[in-house]
């Protein structure tokens, strides 16, 4: 991000991506975070690795889902098929522009 | 726990679900190359076992690559390019020695290349390791300072005994592998 950027346009600009429904929670962020580092996580992974209760999780799940971040996926592996949450590209890119507006804050501050 | 505290947490759990693949992964290659002796059969394998892993697998090693992006948000950890271009010699310098030891039995290569080329990648390994513990301390748990003892045993064991390199720090590096996973699976700590 441009370094020229003040702190208030920043500040701005994190508001405006933090008005997001998806985001205004901080274990969809969480969430969001974790499957951008994974890739895809089963339910039961996600659930034990984030330490969110998996009543909770479907929840958060669900609005992500209708926001377009993530969707659930049938993988083949070794131990047959399985039904996978996944990242999407959208959901990526999120996370992508929420790194770089909370790096280029941390950075200002 | 802070949401920074919660991301980072995650973050290292993942990264340890990757790392233990690599560590007992490791280890199995260099008990293997012990026992059966033949290099040029196991790296075949070994490469056949990437391949595949990075089919079927390939997202378990994402937290490989991303972690460093997530972490240096939250944790404020230091950007070292240094380990960067640390990286690339402790790599090539490790490929070389592999590479030496497969055309060892086709070409006339003396008998010191390979070792000095595989004692050069460990120190520089050690380096890289120990500038990380500098710049992200927080970052370092038992099983990081595992891997930095582990490689310094190979040095000892390689001036002392060198036959014993590859049963003893292959089968470390599965154990440190299996401690690894253990710690991704236990429950979180909150």
């Amino acid at each position: 991000m441009n370094s020229s950027v003040s702190l208030e346009e920043l500040l701005e600009k994190a508001r405006d991506l933090f008005s997001d429904k998806a985001l205004q929670n901080s274990q969809r962020i969480l969430l969001l975070i974790t499957l951008y580092m994974a890739d895809r996580l089963i339910f039961t992974d996600l659930a034990r690795v984030t330490g969110i209760d998996k009543g909770r999780l479907e929840y958060h799940l669900r609005v992500l889902e209708e926001r377009g971040y993530i969707v659930r996926k049938r993988f083949i592996t070794i131990a047959g098929p399985r039904l996978y949450i996944a990242i999407t590209r959208e959901g990526r890119e999120k996370v992508r522009e929420v790194l770089r507006v909370l790096s280029s804050i941390a950075g200002k501050i | 726990m802070g949401m920074g505290v919660d991301v980072l947490v995650v973050a290292k759990r993942l990264l340890r679900r990757a790392l233990s693949v690599v560590y007992t992964s490791v280890g199995f290659f260099m008990v293997l190359a012990w026992v059966w002796r033949d290099y040029v059969g196991v790296t075949v394998i070994a490469i056949a076992y990437l391949v595949g892993a990075s089919i079927l697998y390939g997202h378990v090693f994402k937290p490989l690559i991303r972690f460093r992006e997530v972490a240096r948000v939250f944790s404020g950890c230091k950007t070292v390019n240094v380990v960067k271009y640390l990286g690339f010699t402790a790599s090539a310098f490790g490929l070389s020695a592999i590479v030496s030891m497969v055309l060892s039995s086709y070409l006339n290569i003396p008998g010191y290349v390979t070792p000095l080329l595989g004692i050069i990648a460990t120190v520089v390994s050690i380096i890289l390791l120990l500038i990380g513990v500098y710049g992200s301390i927080e970052l370092f748990d038992p099983p990081e300072i595992g891997v930095i003892v582990l490689l310094g045993l190979a040095i000892v064991l390689y001036v002392v005994k060198p036959s014993l390199v590859l049963p003893i720090v292959g089968c470390s590096f599965m154990c440190l592998g299996m401690y690894t996973y253990y710690l991704y699976y236990s429950k979180p700590k909150s």
